[in-house]
């Protein structure tokens, strides 16, 4: 069967994961994975085509894409950005990113902007804890932050669609011990 | 005193470091890198590895503690076809976040060490469940996979045996429960991140592909290249009796140096406050820790000599949990600091079990009230009433977990609670 959205890379590079299980079935989150990347989200045709591509039904993927919040079964903004409001970084000002965030974007949390450039969401913990407070924007981490440099982060993505304040590899809070 | 540290693989002062060189292939062999799997396969045999697991006392570094040569031995006993290693990097605990300076740092201990306990154990495959947020680490990870690859360390004929092991990553969800113990299972076979009831059946006895299955958290798997190289005495040499070597401990919220501290198990809570995280933030008072993330209770600042150790922590009814300590100064509200707790868990749980389904949506409202000022006594009430009838219930740790940690913040905190109920509005931030 000729698959309905997916290209041919993406069936090559799902299938690429088949030696590291004993079942199709186990490749089912990396699949996802793909078909977001290509697809932008998980639109119908691309559940029936990761379908099948790993033997399963339809329902079987729907399952499991509409278990993790990691998945978007509708539309998003190019630049999806993800704010941690867990403990550790409301204790030093998450709260005030968010506000900031959301009188900058016009837009309330849940929300895609009009131009389709951005969506803004909550999320819980992202392991980033001492550099807080911090979002995730696509791939891409932004620590330590402050109103003035969320204003930077958003102008440079509208602008060049990257930003040079994404956190390096490497790069640490405090390592080690006594100072 | 000097430490040997997992995060850096090398003797070094507790000195403050601002960056991290991460360590390569070549730099790990200069550090005697990949020797112990060769005394391994030559010398000490599988079981002569158990043996100095055992006799090291390592427990686990994922927030039980369970010690880690006798969770091997379950494993070892088991007669099966199969079996497997899933090394847990999936870290979404909050206030952790040691794995991803591990994986960054020093990879090669980590693989190093889930060969060396594949092979104690039996197995032939090896999952490394890392944190799918986590692309350069994953990225980085793969690399230093290859480059152990080309150089024999893992594959097949390994050191000239015939002892054969394959590793490989699968990028976990990212969400909460992901990260417990057979929900992982269910994550790497494909499915919905939905804890396994146990007993009857553990990971040891029908783990992954229902084959018997050991799961180990990053950090554990990190120690265990220098336990075998370096012998159990030099482990042993750190820490505590019941609690040896060292830990990373991540250290967050109110302090001025927020960040990672390896410290041998045992250092008291109020050093790795006052002396590495440099105090309060902006000198204010120290009100409340939780010394082991969001699953143990929270401890007043008349109690920050407590040594950081499992059974210490234990002692004053808490926990050492993964070493996240998060830190509260007198300007947190606690019922503020509950809400995050009881929302945190009411949007990780999976929803498989209707006590947490509904228990920890409920607490979130009962405390969200209580914050707004729209509370009564009644609320009060309902708060413990809700935690006592949750604790204990579900598949998993995650209910107990959120209910431990709410109760122990209203009981310890409660004239807080009662302030909001009488004044009416939250007495830091005013209404809501």
């Amino acid at each position: 069967m000729r698959l309905k959205i997916l290209s041919d890379k993406a069936k090559a590079a799902i299938e690429a994961e088949f030696p590291k299980y004993p079942d199709k079935r186990s490749v089912l989150l990396a699949a996802l994975r793909t078909a977001q990347d290509e697809v932008g989200y998980l639109s119908e045709a691309a559940m029936v085509d990761v379908a099948e591509i790993l033997d399963l039904t339809p329902v079987q993927v729907y399952d499991v894409a509409s278990f993790y919040t990691l998945f978007n079964l509708k539309p998003v903004g190019k630049h999806v950005i993800q704010v941690c409001k867990t403990l550790s970084c409301a204790l030093v000002g998450a709260g005030g990113i968010i506000e900031h965030l959301q009188g900058r974007l016009g837009i309330r949390v849940g929300e895609t902007t009009p131009d389709g450039l951005f969506s803004l969401k909550l999320v819980e913990c992202l392991a980033s804890c001492g550099t807080g407070p911090m979002v995730q924007i696509n791939n891409r981490y932004y620590e330590q932050l402050t109103p003035e440099k969320i204003d930077r982060i958003l102008d440079d993505l509208k602008r060049e669609g990257k930003s040079s304040l994404a956190s390096g590899p490497f790069q640490l809070p405090v390592l080690g011990g006594r100072s | 005193m000097q430490s040997r540290h997992v995060l850096t693989d090398r003797d070094l002062l507790l000195e403050q470091l601002l960056t991290v060189r991460p360590i390569g292939y070549e730099e790990y062999v200069r550090r005697r890198g990949y020797t112990a799997l060769p005394t391994a396969i030559n010398t000490l045999g599988p079981s002569g590895v158990l043996e100095m697991i055992k006799r090291s006392g390592l427990r686990g570094r994922g927030g039980a503690g369970f010690p880690t040569g006798k969770k091997w031995e379950m494993v070892v006993q088991r007669k099966a076809d199969r079996k497997y290693l899933c090394c847990n990097a999936a870290e979404d605990e909050p206030g952790t976040f040691k794995d991803r300076y591990l994986l960054r740092s020093n990879p090669h201990q980590l693989i190093e060490g889930a060969i060396l306990a594949a092979y104690a154990i039996g197995a032939a495959e090896v999952y490394l469940y890392i944190n799918g947020r986590y692309e350069e680490e994953i990225e980085f990870m793969e690399q230093a996979l290859q480059a152990a690859k080309e150089k024999g360390h893992w594959g097949t004929c390994i050191e000239g045996s015939s002892f054969a092991v394959e590793l490989k990553v699968c990028k976990s969800p990212g969400t909460y429960v992901a990260g417990e113990e057979t929900a992982l299972l269910e994550v790497v076979e494909g499915r919905p991140a939905k804890p396994r009831q146990k007993p009857p059946y553990y990971p040891a006895v029908r783990g992954l592909f229902s084959m018997p299955t050991v799961v180990n958290n990053a950090e554990t798997l990190s120690n265990v290249a220098h336990i075998i190289r370096e012998g159990v005495d030099w482990f042993r040499a750190r820490g505590t009796a019941s609690s040896p070597g060292t830990l990373v401990f991540t250290l967050t919220g109110d302090v001025n140096r927020p960040g990672l501290y390896e410290l041998p198990l045992g250092s008291s809570l109020r050093d790795l406050i006052e002396v590495y995280g440099g105090g309060i933030r902006g000198g204010k008072q120290l009100k409340a820790v939780f010394p082991g993330g969001p699953s143990n209770t929270v401890i007043a600042a008349a109690q920050i000599d407590v040594a950081l150790d499992f059974d210490a922590l234990k002692g004053i009814g808490s926990g050492l949990g993964t070493g996240a300590v998060i830190v509260m100064s007198e300007e947190a509200c606690m019922v503020q600091s509950a809400i995050q707790y009881a929302r945190f868990f009411a949007k990780e749980s999976c929803g498989q079990c209707p006590p947490c389904k509904l228990g920890t949506a409920h607490l979130s409202e009962i405390l969200e009230k209580i914050e707004s000022g729209r509370g009564d006594e009644k609320d009060l009430q309902q708060v413990e009433q809700v935690c006592g009838m949750i604790k204990g219930r579900g598949y998993c740790y995650l209910l107990t977990g959120a209910s431990i940690a709410v109760e122990s913040i209203f009981r310890r905190f409660r004239e807080e609670y009662v302030a909001h109920v009488k004044q009416g509005a939250c007495p830091l931030v005013g209404a809501v």
